[in-house]
């Protein structure tokens, strides 16, 4: 019997190999795979023009021989929609000005993230950048940075923190100002009480976007945790349990790219006529968007957050350039609505936006 | 609906004297593990129905449920294994893999997609063979399954990132609707039962001739009544000739309750309430008490000596109870006027002070010689008009009730010390839930409270009272009965339900409804008639052959009734209802909630019976035992135990598969981290369900109620409209809470004697006795 389900288990498993093989060979050129160790054989041609997709054909690589510098991209990132855009940023602009640069994600890790920090000071980085969704966390190791000698930056979160580190400048998006535009946004669509529906609870940047909404929306704002994006299901009942629960609600902002979706099902659910934005990108959002289920998205633009970093690290350690002076270089928020949804979903089907 | 709670032959062998003595359906009921679990979910229920509005409606239940039943698909076979003895913490991780595996696999991967045809079995395989070799590995290295299970989780987690980065170069995989045989699989995996489609309100022949609302109440009540009298009959001794003078009572009971209901039904007003529901009550009582002595032994009471003081506790404490509702319902609760002579409270005060006498005279005569009570009474005469000039109408009421109220439920309650306590206690616990019907009523703003609360607080206590009555004139089982023997009936109800299912499933497709209305709407009422069949004949034949296993077919058939009841009224629409909560929109457009119930809840259910049923009726659930509760010495008796290990783990990734497929076509994208982090959520669920951590004991329907719990707690949180800050506070101590009444009933209730032999000790001392003393607690009781 056991001998059996060996034999099995044998077939079944070539037969999984047999299929992901055969796909991959049908393709001359593979989609490039951001890989965290070699981001240098990314595929790309070394045009600092407009960032490459990762898509380019695989013979115009041109690999810039004698780059001595390595850099490091660490961010509490995890393996989300949203972080993914940012990675394959990393390696685009890695391939664009050919030399190593080491991406890490932490996944909401703290500690991870401190001790990669110090793991890249060790390795005489040529420069650091990092996000400072937990500033009190990584600070140390931050300061461990500057210490060195060695250019930081910071990215997507930290735009609080990041002189009192000694960084250089930070490229991301202030949270609050990106609610205060979802804020106006709903102002204009005649909405008067929204649910500000968060995926996560104790990030500040999500909170921030809900207050950044109160600041600017003329009408109520409730905030609330309605789920983990690992469980879509508990995410749309909630939203319908919020609803139900409140008849005066009629909007609800997603403070991430899933939320809006969950939140046009709940609405149907609850039978119920939403104004709805959300936050960020996803092909499925931007279909929503196309067919006017969704009003908007506030786009902050993530792909400069990663692409940015890497060549002001570069510039500044090839041509002692500082970029910023003093102030944060902002990549957001931009909007997509029905107007530009059309352009942006080719992007984003590529993965960099 | 085999899966009743009230036997469970692998619990009966396990001691050995015990399989012959007999222990009473409810003390059953409370030594099973899910016990804890279905009072908490009870409890959580009322506690967010009160604080809510859309809670309790039929759309919360389905918001409720959708969430429990993606947690409680998992959690079942989840429960199995940790009965089994292990875990799998990569059951979380490998929903959202197959999820994954399927898209992937059916999609367009660089124009070479299989589609899903073959995608889906093909992600099932995989499922059941990293079910099988987790079940393996743990088998041949004799690793814990903590460890080995946990490699599997990392490598899935790495696994669904990669593939899906390697082949979308994104970590949201899309497009399972364009894959092809989406349809197919859709009807499948995707179908949803929208309520609003399902109009039943007229008497056509599809509908079976009868409305929702007559067809809701019917089996409710029905069922009710078959499982109290099926209670009784499992409880207690038949007697040898039959006493016809106890039937004509219990048919003329039958007959007052039902003109007490027709009263009541007919008129609108608060007297007639007031009668119809005292000739109800009467009728019910009364019939009860005639069945009974129709039917049952009457107890031995040489040794009890009732004494004449036990009845004047007993119709003191009424009294007490009487005078106090009175009181608070003839004085005003708004009235803030002063009491006394000169105010306009005057003729209340003296209505009020008449009645508070007459009830203190009544307990002074019933108390009889108890001197004390002379002095008390004369203080309490005194005292009145005094206190009458001080305050006002309603502090008077409060005042009056409340100590009357209490008065009465202490004397009610010292009497379970002097005779018979169960009745007593039954009946004191069942005055005081009357009491507190009445106190809310005559407080509460909210008419959820006072008219529906109130009318289910009178009918439980009335029950209650019904069964003390039957307590106090029957005697008690010695030995259990013997099962029902069902036969070739069970065959002919399956006949009858599938002709019946046919009948209706074409009907529906005459109508032009689409094939799954057709099946779903069919297999409903096919099962229906299968049920009414099922209990027409087992219960009818049963009686007729005088079977003993009478009882236990009516306890199947009461709870089947109860829980179709509830289906009948969640899953069917009625035109009036629907006019209710629909709306129109500011564009003019019609908008109505859309309930709807999908395949999820669905399989829930049926992996809550069918997991139940292999845990308690078959041997592969007493292996499963076996194994968790001690593998070696399983072994040496001829359990295979490790092809029973590696077949659970196979059923928690197959019911992963499950999961995954259902999440992937409500979606149509699922991203990589789905899943991810809720194996702890399954273990949390299925130990809130009564199952221990350490194996060998457990139940898989009170994992299903666990996840009912957490659905109902993580939705309610969001329907009362709390702060979503507090939502783990309170989950963490609810969960608490609902293990913990769950340790404390099934211990008292594993500690009760059982009803084997003469000596059987008075119910009073379990609350006393100190499990070390037995023999010293019951002592001190008797002084």
């Amino acid at each position: 019997m056991s001998r059996l389900l060996k034999l099995l288990a044998v077939v079944l498993a070539i037969t999984l190999v047999a299929a992901s093989c055969g796909d991959d060979g049908d393709d001359a050129p593979a989609p490039a795979a951001p890989a965290e160790e070699a981001p240098a054989e990314t595929a790309a041609p070394a045009d600092d023009e407009a960032p490459a997709t990762t898509a380019a054909a695989a013979d115009e690589v041109v690999e810039t021989q004698g780059c001595d510098h390595t850099f490091h991209v660490i961010t509490h990132g995890d393996s989300g929609v949203f972080w993914s855009v940012v990675e394959v940023a990393v390696a685009d602009a890695a391939a664009a000005i050919g030399c190593d640069v080491v991406y890490f994600g932490s996944n909401n890790d703290a500690l991870a993230q401190a001790q990669e920090i110090e793991a890249a000071v060790a390795a005489g980085s040529s420069g650091i950048a990092i996000s400072l969704a937990d500033p009190a966390g990584v600070s140390d190791a931050a300061a461990g940075v500057v210490a060195a000698g060695i250019p930081l930056y910071t990215l997507n979160s930290g735009v609080n923190n990041y002189k009192d580190l000694g960084a250089v400048t930070h490229v991301g998006q202030t949270e609050v100002v990106a609610g205060n535009g979802a804020g106006e946004r709903f102002n204009a669509l005649g909405a008067t009480h929204i649910l500000c529906a968060r995926q996560e609870q104790s990030n500040v940047a999500l909170e921030e976007r809900c207050q950044g909404l109160a600041e600017t929306f003329n009408g109520t704002v409730t905030s609330e945790f309605v789920g983990l994006d690992a469980n879509p299901d508990e995410q749309q009942n909630s939203i319908a349990a919020h609803l139900q629960a409140d008849p005066s609600i009629d909007g609800v902002l997603g403070v991430g790219p899933n939320l809006p979706l969950r939140a046009l099902a709940a609405g149907e659910q609850a039978g119920r006529e939403l104004v709805i934005g959300g936050f960020d990108l996803s092909g499925d959002l931007i279909d929503a968007i196309e067919a006017g289920d969704v009003a908007f998205t506030v786009d902050q633009q993530q792909y400069l957050q990663g692409y940015l970093p890497v060549v002001l690290m570069y510039l500044q350690a090839t041509n002692q350039n500082t970029a910023g002076g003093g102030l944060p270089i902002l990549t957001g928020p931009g909007f997509v609505d029905t107007a530009n949804a059309s352009v942006v979903k080719a992007l984003v089907q590529q993965g960099t936006r | 609906m085999a899966d009743t709670t009230t036997d469970k032959p692998a619990e009966a062998a396990a001691g050995g004297d015990e399989r012959l003595a007999h222990r009473g359906p409810i003390q059953t009921l409370l030594t099973r593990p899910e016990i804890g679990a279905l009072l908490g979910a009870v409890g959580v229920w009322l506690l967010f129905w009160l604080v809510s509005a859309p809670f309790g409606t039929v759309g919360g239940t389905a918001n409720f449920l959708d969430v429990a039943a993606y947690l409680g698909l998992m959690a079942v076979p989840v429960a199995l294994l940790m009965i089994g003895g292990e875990f799998d913490l990569s059951s979380g991780a490998m929903t959202g893999a197959t999820a994954l595996i399927a898209i992937l696999l059916a999609n367009d991967i660089n124009g070479a997609g299989l589609g899903l045809h073959i995608a889906v079995p093909l992600s099932l395989a995989f499922a059941l063979a990293i079910g099988w070799f987790n079940g393996t590995v743990v088998e041949k290295t004799s690793l814990p399954s903590f460890i080995v299970t946990l490699g599997t989780f990392f490598m899935l987690i790495g696994a669904k990132l990669g593939f899906s980065k390697l082949f979308t170069n994104k970590v949201l995989v899309e497009g399972l609707d364009e894959a092809e045989g989406y349809e197919f699989w859709n009807g499948i995996f995707g179908a949803e039962w929208l309520r609003n489609s399902h109009l039943w309100d007229t008497r056509t022949w599809s509908n079976l001739w009868i409305v929702r609302d007559e067809m809701w109440a019917l089996l409710l009540i029905g069922g009710i009544a078959a499982l109290m009298i099926g209670t009784f009959e499992l409880t207690y001794s038949r007697r040898p000739s039959p006493n016809v003078a106890g039937l004509v009572v219990a048919a003329g009971g039958t007959v007052l309750a039902l003109v007490g209901l027709i009263y009541l039904l007919a008129q609108d007003g608060t007297t007639s309430n007031w009668i119809g529901g005292i000739l109800v009550a009467a009728g019910v009582l009364a019939k009860v008490a005639g069945w009974c002595r129709f039917r049952y032994e009457a107890p031995d009471r040489s040794e009890r000596g009732t004494s004449a003081r036990w009845w004047q506790y007993l119709i003191s404490g009424i009294a007490a109870l009487v005078v106090a509702m009175l009181i608070a319902v003839v004085m005003d609760a708004t009235d803030s006027s002063q009491l006394g002579f000169l105010s306009g409270g005057f003729g209340k005060f003296v209505f009020a002070l008449g009645i508070a006498v007459v009830g203190a005279l009544a307990v002074v005569a019933a108390l009889g010689r108890i001197t004390p009570g002379y002095p008390m009474l004369g203080a309490v005469l005194v005292a009145l008009p005094t206190i009458s000039f001080l305050i006002t109408v309603q502090a008077a009421r409060v005042i009056l009730f409340g100590g009357l109220a209490l008065l009465g439920i202490m004397l009610l309650w010292s009497t379970a010390r002097r005779v018979q306590p169960a009745v007593t206690v039954s009946l004191a616990i069942s005055a005081a839930i009357v009491v507190l019907a009445f106190f809310i009523q005559s407080e509460s703003a909210s008419r959820k409270l006072r008219v529906e609360l109130f009318t289910v607080l009178l009918l439980v206590a009335l029950l209650l009272a019904a069964s003390a009555v039957a307590r106090y004139l029957s005697a008690v089982r010695t030995t259990a009965p013997p099962p029902p023997q069902f036969g070739r009936w069970m065959h002919v109800c399956a006949v009858l339900g599938v002709a019946a299912f046919v009948v209706f499933a074409v009907i529906e497709l005459a109508d032009g409804d689409g094939i799954l209305y057709a099946v779903l709407t069919g297999a409903a009422k096919g099962g229906i008639v299968a049920f009414v069949a099922y209990a027409v004949g087992t219960v009818g034949r049963t009686m007729l052959t005088d079977d003993e296993g009478v009882g236990r077919a009516l306890v199947t058939v009461g709870i089947g009734s109860v829980m179709l009841s509830v289906a009948t009224r969640l899953m069917f629409v009625t035109g009036s209802e629907l006019e209710t909560i629909c709306t129109v929109g500011t564009d003019g457009e019609m908008r109505c909630p859309q309930t709807q119930f999908g395949v999820v809840v669905l399989s829930f259910l049926v992996f809550a019976a069918i997991g139940s049923w292999l845990l308690m009726r078959t041997q592969f659930g007493s292996w499963i035992m076996a194994v968790g509760g001690n593998k070696e010495a399983a072994r040496s008796v001829g359990v295979p135990a490790a092809r029973t290990k590696t077949t659970l783990f196979m059923m928690v990734s197959g019911a992963a598969w499950i999961t995954g497929m259902l999440i992937a076509f409500r979606l149509t994208a699922v991203q990589a981290n789905v899943g991810d982090g809720n194996e702890f959520r399954y273990i949390i669920v299925a130990v809130v369900g009564g199952n221990l951590l350490t194996g060998g004991y457990g139940s898989a329907l009170g994992a299903g109620i666990g996840a009912v719990i957490w659905g109902m707690i993580s939705q309610g949180i969001g329907f009362a409209q709390w702060n979503s800050d507090w939502r783990f506070l309170v989950l963490g101590a609810l969960l608490l809470v609902a293990v913990m009444v769950n340790n404390y009933v099934r211990g008292r209730a594993e500690k009760a004697p059982t009803a084997s032999g003469a000596t059987r000790p008075d119910r009073t001392e379990i609350a006393i006795v100190v499990p070390a003393e037995p023999a010293k607690g019951a002592k001190e009781e008797q002084q």
